[in-house]
């Protein structure tokens, strides 16, 4: 047989003096919290606020931002094959394409409207997702508003001038082309064409290696004394 | 001639001689339209002077676009957005920017959020509640044509077709910085002097809509 269940303990009121003293303490661990904050605004200048005055935070990589067109560097012809894979697969219908089959000198078909309602883009990444070619990508940028509809419908001129923005981006980065970036290939390029990039990329890294390894070894024979020297030159004047 | 106006209230005092309804109607009137032709009287010297109609017309848009307060008019999950910008990271309050929680003392209207049939008479009647002059930001693509939503049922597409819009900002929720360059947009707007303000939005026009999309659902 089970007994009554144990009665919680009743909880002893605290005296006067102790409430008083945690009201205090409370309110000064408060404060500390401000105190610190505003210390470390006005004094330490590490500021919370975003102080350029339309400025933005470090925008992530992976930022989702408006979508743009990609080029493809090396042939400098446009990515896009016209699939409509991304006008099929957009829930807002925003992507509206219309190709034409051949045009000389371009792989696939060749997207002659590409347009991107940003009225009604929510940029949830389907269309970057579903391409098979590294032609549509999220770039950084956010400056997107207008007073009107139609300022917010990119044409294709827009898009890749926004792709070309986000890829000369990327580059300064040292992430490399938009195809090392989305891991996919361009089908304006051959395999063969590939294989000889990938043949000059492997000889230019085994010469930069050799360069590099003479150097060290010309730095080793001068003894500490030409190490010196390129410290005092690399070090700025003044 | 009798004049088309709504009667003003006047309270009567007990204990006062109270005028006959009519006299003190035109009483009232006199004392409101004294501050009338005061203003009248002082644009009229203001805009001959040489020099200083521009100048004062210059001063009164920098006064509008540098005390912007607006309306939060949270309507969904671009409300949060609209939040963070109001909070200490991205503060609002730094280009006079301070959110009220009542029309009469707004002068900008922040629609963040999905507009349903159902809000819309709410949205157009505190539009309308608000002093002149007024600006409206429609915040996220649902305020700017519906959306992911532009095939429901219930849900209007586009707040500006019952009020006009300044400045849209696209984006699913735009992000702070998103919504401060819609204001820098309309502060530009206010700037150059510029206002929205389509005929054809009117109130009946919107009550004829909303008839008709009663209408269709019967």
């Amino acid at each position: 047989m089970r007994g009554a269940p144990p009665k919680p303990s009743v909880p002893v009121k605290p005296s006067f003096p102790a409430e008083l003293w945690d009201t205090v303490v409370s309110i000064l661990k408060g404060m500390a919290v401000t105190i610190r904050n505003f210390g470390r605004v006005v004094f330490l200048r590490q500021a919370v606020t975003i102080t350029e005055k339309w400025g933005a935070r470090k925008i992530a990589l992976r930022y989702r931002g408006t979508i743009g067109l990609t080029i493809d560097r090396r042939t400098g012809k446009e990515n896009c094959i016209g699939c409509l894979a991304c006008e099929r697969i957009c829930p807002d219908h925003c992507i509206h394409i219309e190709t034409i089959d051949e045009k000389p000198g371009h792989k696939g078909k060749y997207p002659v409207v590409f347009i991107i309602d940003n009225n009604l883009c929510s940029a949830c990444g389907l269309c970057v997702e579903v391409c098979p070619v590294p032609a549509l990508i999220h770039t950084q940028v956010w400056q997107v508003g207008g007073y009107s509809h139609r300022d917010l419908v990119f044409d294709k001129q827009r898009l890749l001038e926004v792709g070309e923005w986000q890829q000369e981006m990327w580059i300064r980065m040292g992430l490399g082309t938009v195809d090392q970036v989305t891991g996919k290939k361009s089908m304006q390029m051959t395999d063969e064409e590939w294989q000889a990039e990938e043949e000059k990329k492997r000889a230019a890294a085994a010469a930069r290696a050799q360069r590099a390894a003479a150097a060290r070894s010309a730095s080793g024979h001068g003894k500490g004394h030409a190490t010196k020297s390129e410290g005092n030159e690399g070090t700025p004047q003044g | 001639m009798e004049r088309d106006r709504t009667p003003i209230w006047v309270p009567e005092i007990p204990g006062q001689p109270t005028l006959p309804p009519k006299l003190r109607q035109q009483k009232l009137e006199i004392v409101l339209t004294r501050f009338d032709w005061l203003k009248e009287i002082a644009n009229r010297v203001l805009d001959s002077t040489p020099g200083i109609g521009a100048l004062k017309d210059k001063v009164f848009r920098w006064a509008r676009k540098s005390s912007l307060w607006y309306m939060t008019f949270g309507l969904a999950c671009c409300a949060i957005e609209m939040m963070a910008t109001a909070g200490p990271r991205y503060d609002f309050d730094r280009f006079g920017m301070i959110p009220r929680a009542t029309p009469r003392q707004a002068d900008l209207m922040i629609v963040a959020g999905t507009v349903t049939y159902k809000m819309a008479p709410r949205v157009r009647l505190l539009y309308e509640q608000m002093a002149e002059p007024k600006y409206v930001i429609a915040m996220g693509v649902c305020a700017t044509n519906g959306g992911p939503f532009y095939d429901a049922y219930s849900v209007l597409n586009g707040v500006d077709k019952i009020i006009p819009v300044d400045v849209y900002v696209p984006g699913c929720p735009p992000t702070p910085e998103q919504l401060l360059w819609g204001v820098r947009l309309l502060q530009e707007k206010i700037m150059r002097g510029e206002r929205a303000r389509p005929e054809e939005l009117t109130r009946e026009a919107m009550e004829a809509m909303m008839a008709q999309w009663e209408g269709e659902r019967r």
